[in-house]
């Protein structure tokens, strides 16, 4: 802080004597903080060591042993789990801090080496046989039961991937649209049913009080999950687009709500985009398949990128401004 | 020379040091709130996700006026190109007239001004073929031009990596000699950058400048790493200057190279610890894994998997004894958490997602179909819902 602005604010009766020494006592004790690139290191270095064990463990297969590699495995996640049991502090349906800073990697650690156990029982010894099912259910509901009783968000968010995996759906922030084919019906219905399905768990979670904090998490893949199904099935089912046009629109108006009560600009956003991105595929649809227009439609559809455009910067500005006075 | 009023850019830096000191509870909420009251700010800046929102929107409503403006004027005239650049210059007419009209950082001069860039530098590009030389003196003064006047971050970084492709490409005619020491003088033009800027950085002048200033301190430090990479110089020779290298061969001065792969980012680092100087200390250590990739890339000491485990045990250790360390504020540093830094990463719940991207969960056998049937009662809840 700039403690010749404060001498200044201080001598135009902006703030007070015992604000000033404050500052300067601030000022003259300022602390250099390294939490971000220690937690960054920490966060590298369990990538690095579980990524590197999985490689390990592919690579020595022929050597080490199965049972040998198992053991392992399974020493490391209980000893993992083992220590987050002693450590945690007494669980509460509030948010519960973590004890202290490697708390939240050892968990980590603990659940990637679980799923990498599993996985591996699976593959080598065909533990589950022929019910892969199980293979991705067991791990969800150990992430489920590891985020709710140890509070943490990260494995949360690794419960519901893999719910979604368990569903049949990757949702992996960058990889939902290209892994997912959205032409195929199921995994449609799929998205559908599991958006809702998990939009649905984020409000109880608000209403009940369960781990309240929870609740954006839900929302939010709920949400992009069942926006992304809805459009898929807009573009997939054309005959009867309009349907899903207004099942969009329902959506966008539920979310409009959550928006103005959460006060969330981000969901505002979100959901301005999906609507537009539905709202131009039947004008364009219009003109080219419906109307058969030529080099007209193209000026008409131009026309309406730019007007469009301007009308959703007019909406985004003044819904900025509603949320902001609500 | 800034196009934003300067009067709300003076106050709207007090209000930040405001905001600091409240947040550090150094002052009270009435007091920031006074100081506010004193120091009035009229821009629009809305928040980061109506500012995502407009630059996208502006983005599209620019493009398609582009295609628009293409459309009608495409049989009048056989140069594209000069098209384009008149587009650009259109553009510009907008942004200024956005600026005047209190946009500041709103999303829609940020996008106005990437497209009047863009639009200009392409269309000289569409009707002529122009020399590198030319085109680098050509982005650098665009991106100076824009710089000062709208002082933005991503315009500083562009203006100093052009400012070093002219002098790269100015050398490179001159012959034999100039290319032999061209790593040694874009190192010197970095350091000399990065000096300059430090200076200037201390300097109540340009005040305003300060967050584009530190954007070319953090471009001027990594080219001065790049242009001393033991990879980068060994192939740009190559590829670029026809070095033929039998096999075994080494660089001519290969083991400067070396010394400075690895010393820089030690340097950077030492330095960023005694200066408390977050930039220098956070590039020394993203430079540290170039270090790794540049010597695994020449030398398999260790299978990859021996590196990451042992990475991932020193990386956990270190931060471990670090934090341990650091529990109590120790020369300075401490690891409590800056509150200004928590904002955003808060509303996201960044590290979450992070985690969600970086590991996935168990991956099925494709032969799996999905286990969810069509409609089940929770099928029926969805659409009761809306």
């Amino acid at each position: 802080m700039d403690t010749i602005l404060f001498e200044q604010l201080h001598s135009d009766g902006l703030i007070s004597d015992g604000a000033l020494d404050n500052v300067k006592t601030a000022g003259k004790s300022r602390l250099f903080s390294l939490h971000w690139e220690l937690r960054t290191l920490l966060y590298l270095g369990v990538l690095l060591l579980s990524g590197g064990l999985g490689v390990l463990i592919y690579k020595n297969i022929d050597t080490i042993g199965h049972t040998a590699m198992l053991l392992f495995i399974a020493m490391v996640s209980a000893g993992g789990f083992i220590y987050c049991f002693k450590a945690k502090l007494p669980f509460s349906t509030g948010r519960v801090e973590s004890p202290n800073a490697f708390f939240d990697y050892v968990l980590l650690l603990a659940c990637l080496s679980f799923i990498t156990f599993i996985g591996y029982l699976q593959y080598q010894y065909q533990f589950f046989g022929s019910r892969y099912g199980l293979v991705t259910f067991i791990p969800m509901l150990v992430l489920f039961f590891s985020a709710y009783y140890f509070d943490h968000l990260g494995i949360l968010s690794l419960a519901i991937t893999t719910l979604c995996a368990w569903a049949g759906i990757t949702v992996t922030p960058t990889r939902i649209l290209q892994d997912n084919d959205f032409n195929n019906n199921t995994i449609i219905v799929t998205g559908l049913v599991l958006g809702a399905g998990l939009i649905t768990t984020g409000v109880l979670t608000r209403l009940r009080g369960i781990k309240a904090h929870f609740a954006f998490t839900y929302t939010n893949f709920g949400m992009h999950i069942l926006f992304i199904s809805v459009l898929a099935g807009m573009f997939q089912f054309v005959t009867i687009y309009f349907l899903w046009f207004f099942l969009l629109g329902g959506v966008a108006f539920y979310f409009y709500r959550e928006a103005m009560r959460s006060k969330s600009f981000y969901m505002m956003l979100m959901l301005a985009l999906y609507l537009y991105i539905g709202l131009s595929y039947i004008v364009i649809r219009l003109l080219f398949y419906t109307l058969h227009t030529d080099m007209g439609g193209v000026y008409l559809s131009f026309l309406y990128f730019i007007g469009t455009g301007v009308g959703l910067i007019l909406f985004l500005i003044r819904m900025n401004k509603k949320i902001k006075a609500a | 020379m800034i196009a934003y009023n300067n009067e709300w850019l003076r106050n709207l830096l007090i209000r930040n040091q405001a905001d600091k000191a409240h947040e550090t509870s150094c002052i009270s909420k009435t007091e920031k709130e006074q100081v506010y009251n004193a120091y009035p700010v009229g821009f629009y800046t809305p928040n980061i996700f109506v500012r995502i929102g407009l630059f996208i929107l502006t983005v599209i409503i620019v493009t398609f006026s582009l295609g628009l403006f293409s459309l009608l004027f495409m049989e009048h005239t056989e140069q594209l190109g000069i098209l384009f650049v008149f587009f650009g210059l259109l553009v510009y007419a907008g942004l200024e007239m956005m600026v005047r009209n209190r946009h500041y950082k709103s999303g829609v001069d940020d996008a106005l001004i990437w497209m009047a860039a863009g639009n200009i530098i392409g269309g000289l590009n569409a009707t002529t073929t122009i020399l590198p030389l030319v085109n680098a003196l050509l982005i650098f003064a665009m991106a100076l031009f824009l710089f000062l006047r709208f002082t933005g971050m991503v315009m500083a970084a562009i203006a100093s990596l052009a400012l070093l492709a002219v002098i790269f490409y100015s050398l490179v005619q001159l012959g034999p000699i100039t290319k032999a020491i061209m790593p040694f003088v874009i190192m010197t033009a970095s350091a000399l950058m990065y000096f300059f800027v430090q200076q200037q950085l201390a300097n109540k002048k340009w005040k305003q400048y300060a967050s584009g200033l530190q954007s070319i301190s953090v471009t001027a430090l990594v080219c001065l790493y790049a242009a001393g990479n033991y990879y980068i110089v060994r192939e740009a020779s190559i590829s670029m200057f026809n070095l033929s290298l039998q096999p075994g061969q080494d660089i001519p001065f290969g083991w400067l190279f070396w010394l400075f792969t690895v010393a820089i980012p030690v340097i950077y680092i030492v330095r960023g610890i005694q200066k408390k100087d977050a930039i220098l200390l956070r590039v020394g250590l993203l430079l540290v894994a170039a270090v790794v990739f540049t010597v695994r890339f020449y030398y398999h000491l260790l299978p990859a998997e021996i590196v990451m485990v042992t990475g991932g045990v020193v990386f956990i250790g270190i931060a471990y004894a670090l934090i341990k360390y650091l529990h109590e504020p120790k020369y300075g540093f401490t690891y409590k958490e800056q509150q200004h830094d928590s904002m955003l990463m808060d509303k996201l719940h960044a590290e979450s997602l992070v985690i969600a991207q970086t590991f996935s969960g168990p991956s099925l056998p494709p032969d799996t179909g999905t286990q969810f049937g069509g409609g089940t009662g929770s099928g029926g809840g969805a659409s009761s819902a809306y």
